[in-house]
């Protein structure tokens, strides 16, 4: 046996950065050219993210109560006070039946071009924990707590928990808040005021920890919703008021579900709709019917099947990328989206990939260890940010994060000109080795089904909550911040998701939508091809 | 006794403790204990003991590594009592994450469908419980190897070593139950790395320049 110089606990350690920078560069280096040693890191990154895979299980109602009892027990025999209702939040939480949550933060301060990185919100975003939504703002820095604390406002006022997490400020109502509201929260981290940048973040009840950015653009005149975040006032969005039942926001769309009311009534405006009306083209017949013939298998987003039919659905991409040079390779992935970008972190490589809007994609090394991240975590954290911080204008062209990291599994595949990248559920990133790179949306199972079925198909499964498509919450958002000239970027990306059959009446969903939205029902319908052409990013 | 951290009630904080940590608590001695009644009974019982030391509690910033420590011996000692080390086939998961509890798109349940991760995880049961702990708690819940180690009461140098041997048990507890390692992980993609014409190729040097 010839030494080899790292051992195996070398490399255990190093996958926990356990080692000192000499040694972890040192074992960096070696597995560079040492397959073995790369087998076993990858085999140690597979087993962990297999564990950590189920890492997040609901705490079942019983362990509240019982510590619930126990704490008010120990409490009696001081002073008979606390037991908030937050102790049970899955019961009060459920109780108000929260369909959709809208939560606009009027956030101040992106890092400016002088490249200070004062006292600045770095994210901000609703986090499902454990039934409870809560806020959590980011701040880029050290920030003084008492006067951040003191300058939260939130309209409609709330009454809210907060607490510290390093500079992470943690926002939790201490009251139920109402299905149908709209919040605004804004934070001023600094005294320096820079033009406000708002967020709008869309959170959906039975969705846990999949927050889903609303973003609005700084200019957000044109989108309803968007407008209504702003200014706080429901006036464009009228929609809560006169739909019937839970339907409150025009976002409401995603959960529609909730409502089970309107179906009936929903049934003929419905149909109507679609596609005649604003494409022609688009399904004239297929509309008709309330069930396509699609055979709408509830797809489970999952590309194994190949980049094949994506491909084949965008020819175009698929001249530009040439041929296939490797086969396709599935890892874990952490993604972060921001207002104009996205991060997307792979378990295998360490790798991190900077997608920015209009801009080149890049790789940013690893430095140091395959970190492990943790749902909930900032991609932009460690040699990242260190990285970013040196470029300032990039970090600022990213804009605030709207998610946190959130977890995913991907699938690479290489190409002569280009790679593929899928990330779950539905996104599909083409990265050209030229540096441009485009965002496509996944979700077309079989090729055979004819456009205009597909997108038939599309526009039902938009409104019904029960498609399986995460993308489903964006889907109304008429606020979409790409600069894109696709019609309906956002809901284009829903809207390929298969239907799923069980739904009772899709239309009663879709009528949802069109009611108060004849703008956003026009989108819904013209799909130019199957596989939707959500595009971002640098031009190709 | 740590007379700061008293107020009036003398349980200050620990309502939001409770919160922020219950989920991984949880989940931890889920995986621990294998059993969802068991882990209903010993969170419980961590938090009650919590709730008894709160005033002899670590500042802030240890606090998750105090509760783990906590839920992790309250774990052990159950397990010692019952003198259990070899466990039923685990057929948990499939009860945990009943369709209506997980997303349709969630990880979990993509990860269900795998059976190899399911292999895995009986793998898990398989290892000694401070094996099992140590992995969960690095791998699962982020604490660093020091904290692992503040937890079951290891130097650095023996975190590091518990670490890998419960690493190298686990896989090879994996492959003797008929595992074999993801095709699609390791092997290739690593060499597609490693030779620089994988996805990832187009690294960029520390000193990227702004391409706005």
């Amino acid at each position: 046996v010839t030494p080899h110089p790292v051992s195996p606990l070398e490399l255990s350690a190093y996958r926990d950065s356990a080692l000192d920078e000499f040694r972890q560069q040192m074992v960096e280096s070696h597995i560079a050219f040492c397959s073995a040693c790369r087998d076993r890191l990858a085999e140690y990154a597979w087993l962990g993210s297999s564990l950590r895979s189920t890492a997040n299980v609901p705490v079942p109602a019983a362990v509240d109560e019982r510590v619930a009892a126990s704490f008010e027990a120990a409490n009696r025999s001081r002073a008979r006070t606390l037991i908030p209702r937050l102790w049970l939040p899955r019961q009060a939480w459920a109780a108000v039946a929260i369909a959709v949550l809208l939560v606009a933060a009027l956030l101040i301060g992106l890092p400016g071009g002088d490249g200070s990185f004062g006292p600045t919100v770095a994210s901000a975003y609703l986090f499902d924990d454990q039934g409870t939504p809560t806020i959590r703002v980011q701040f880029s820095g050290e920030v003084d707590r008492e006067t951040v604390a003191e300058s939260l406002r939130i309209e409609p006022s709330v009454r809210v928990d907060i607490s510290w997490n390093g500079s992470e400020m943690v926002v939790r109502p201490s009251e139920p808040l109402h299905p149908s509201g709209q919040y605004t929260l804004s934070v001023n981290p600094a005294s320096r005021q820079r033009a406000a940048t708002p967020v709008a973040l869309q959170f959906t009840g039975d969705r846990p920890g999949t927050p889903v950015p609303l973003q609005a653009k700084p200019a957000p005149s044109s989108t309803p919703l968007a407008a209504a975040v702003a200014t706080e006032t429901p006036a464009p969005t009228a929609t809560a008021t006169e739909t019937p039942a839970a339907t409150a926001t025009p976002t409401a769309t995603g959960t529609a579900t909730v409502t089970p009311t309107a179906t009936e009534t929903a049934m003929p405006t419905a149909t109507a709709t679609p596609s005649p009306s604003s494409t022609p083209e688009a399904t004239p017949t297929a509309t008709a019917t309330p069930r396509p013939a699609v055979s709408p298998t509830p797809v489970e987003p999952q590309p194994w099947d190949g980049f094949g039919s994506f491909l084949s659905a965008v020819p175009d991409v698929a001249s530009k990328l040439g041929k296939a040079k490797g086969r396709e390779e599935a890892t874990d992935a952490m993604v972060q989206r921001f207002q104009r970008g996205l991060l997307v972190w792979r378990e295998d490589t360490g790798a991190t990939l900077l997608l920015l809007e209009g801009a080149e994609w890049r790789s940013l090394p690893s430095t140091g260890a395959p970190a492990t991240v943790e749902p909930g975590d900032s991609l932009l954290a460690g040699s990242i940010s260190r990285l970013l911080e040196r470029n300032p204008a990039i970090r600022s062209s990213l804009g605030i994060a709207t998610t946190p990291a959130l977890p995913a599994r991907s699938v690479a595949q290489s190409y002569q000109h280009g790679s593929l990248l899928w990330i779950s559920p539905d996104t599909i990133l083409v990265l050209y080795n030229r540096g441009s790179w485009e965002q496509h949306v996944d979700g077309v199972e079989q090729p055979e089904p004819t456009p205009q079925v597909t997108a038939t198909a599309a526009a039902l499964s938009t409104a019904t909550v029960t498609a399986p498509a995460t993308a489903t919450p964006t889907a109304p958002v008429p606020a979409d911040p790409t600069p894109i000239e696709t019609p309906s970027p956002s809901v284009t990306e829903s809207a390929h998701r298969m239907p799923d059959p069980s739904t009772p009446t899709p239309a009663a969903t879709a009528t949802q939508v069109e009611g108060e939205n004849p703008v956003a029902t026009a989108t819904l319908t013209p799909v130019p091809t199957p596989v939707s052409e959500t595009t971002t990013g640098g031009s190709s | 006794m740590d007379g700061t951290h008293r107020d009036d009630n003398g349980y200050a904080g620990f309502e939001k403790a409770y919160i922020a940590y219950r989920g991984v608590i949880y989940g931890h001695v889920l995986k621990m204990m294998g059993s969802e009644a068991d882990a209903e009974d010993l969170t419980v019982t961590a938090f009650e003991k919590a709730m008894r030391a709160w005033e002899r509690r670590p500042p802030e910033d240890e606090l998750r590594p105090w509760l783990f420590r906590i839920a992790t011996n309250a774990c052990l000692d159950e397990l010692r009592r019952r003198q259990r080390i070899q466990w039923r086939p685990w057929d948990l998961f499939a009860g945990v994450f009943h369709p209506s509890q997980v997303a349709p798109d969630s990880p979990e349940r993509e990860v269900l469908r795998n059976e190899r991760a399911d292999l895995v995880h009986e793998a898990l049961a398989r290892l000694a419980p401070r094996d099992r702990a140590g992995l969960i708690m690095r791998e699962c819940y982020g604490l660093s190897n020091e904290e692992v180690g503040k937890v079951l009461n290891l130097s650095r140098d023996g975190a590091k070593m518990m670490l890998f041997r419960a690493r190298e048990r686990l896989r090879a507890a994996y492959l003797q139950l008929g595992g074999e390692p993801p095709a699609d992980t390791g092997r290739r993609s690593s060499r597609r790395q490693a030779n620089g014409r994988g996805a990832f190729s187009r690294e960029v040097d520390p000193a990227m320049g702004d391409s706005q």
